[in-house]
């Protein structure tokens, strides 16, 4: 079990709302993955075009929210999207994120302690989306995160776990639960970020857009109970050669 | 005047005197779930709802929450 603040999950994936086709795809496959934890975003209403009331279904299916402060810029932003978030979901969770470029979506990490030390201080339970940098995992936790949430590439990349020499870092300081957070592109990837001893990790664009979104999502869930399940067995060390797994007994010499 | 003015989210609008924030919602059709106001950059809280009362000028900035990552 994971424990993130007051919340306990049986499920170690975390999985996003966003890029599905439709309502019932999404809904599907979140509850296919068996996720406890999804997140959502928020906008200014669009007073001509309704949007898709997903909200209902996801809290019919007894999911826990984590909005998002996607868009803010600087911490003024989020902080203030954290606010609305509070309101608009009626939870005091918010997953930090400021990113100011469009073009890589990499989180500020000034603009982030900043804010997230305003909102811990607000009794906010901070989870923020970071580049995987041990310094700024520490100081985030310093200042009150529930949790950190490095990035193992770009988001909606699908590129992998491309960090992981610092995710190892990350995950070996912490004192709280680590979540790794974009980039994950398949059940592999997964799997190995929660065999370097990650808590959680949060996948969204890998299932939103597979061929079968449910599908992807029963893999996702395997992979990552899999990954745990390693980690927790203690995986075997590295060694440059070979070690026989056979006896070398030499019986057929002089046959 | 019966009437006040008021701008929801970058469009004018009349709406009658005395109008709750909880009126104007109802008006508007939206659910209460999900949603998140702020009039002249300060968030009202959803417990101040049904006691807040609009008045003329009020710059309103309405939310939702939609799919994201």
């Amino acid at each position: 079990m994971l424990t993130i603040a007051d919340k306990t999950f049986s499920s170690r994936l975390f999985t996003g709302t966003g890029k599905f086709s439709d309502k019932k795809s999404m809904v599907d496959a979140l509850a296919a993955s068996g996720s406890q934890l999804v997140t959502m975003a928020l906008k200014r209403v669009d007073m001509q075009n309704r949007d898709d009331d997903i909200l209902a279904p996801l809290i019919a299916n007894g999911m826990n929210l984590l909005p998002n402060t996607s868009g803010a810029r600087t911490a003024k932003e989020a902080v203030f999207a954290a606010k609305l978030a509070r309101e608009a979901l009626q939870t005091n969770w918010v997953k930090l994120e400021i990113h100011p470029d469009p073009k890589y979506l990499l989180p500020d990490p000034i603009e982030t302690l900043t804010a997230a030390e305003e909102l811990a201080r607000e009794g906010f339970v901070v989870l923020p989306y970071v580049h995987a940098d041990p310094v700024l995992c520490k100081r985030l936790e310093e200042v009150g995160c529930a949790a950190v949430m490095p990035l193992g590439a770009p988001i909606g990349s699908n590129k992998g776990i491309r960090t992981q020499d610092f995710l190892e870092i990350i995950i070996e300081q912490a004192n709280v639960p680590v979540v790794v957070d974009a980039g994950i592109g398949s059940p592999s990837h997964a799997a190995l970020a929660m065999e370097l001893g990650a808590d959680a990790v949060l996948v969204n664009t890998a299932i939103a857009v597979a061929g079968d979104p449910v599908a992807m999502s029963r893999a996702f869930a395997m992979a990552v109970a899999s990954g745990r399940m390693a980690y927790e067995a203690g995986l075997a060390g590295q060694v440059q050669q070979a070690v026989a797994s056979s006896p070398l007994t030499a019986f057929l010499e002089g046959a | 005047m019966k009437e006040i003015t008021i701008v929801i989210n970058g469009q004018s609008q009349q709406v009658a005197k005395a109008t709750k924030v909880i009126d104007l919602l109802a008006a508007l059709g939206h659910a209460e779930q999900g949603m998140a106001l702020a009039i002249n950059q300060n968030i009202i809280s959803r417990s101040e709802w049904p006691d807040h009362v609009l008045q003329d000028g009020d710059d309103i900035a309405l939310f939702q929450a939609i799919a994201g990552g």
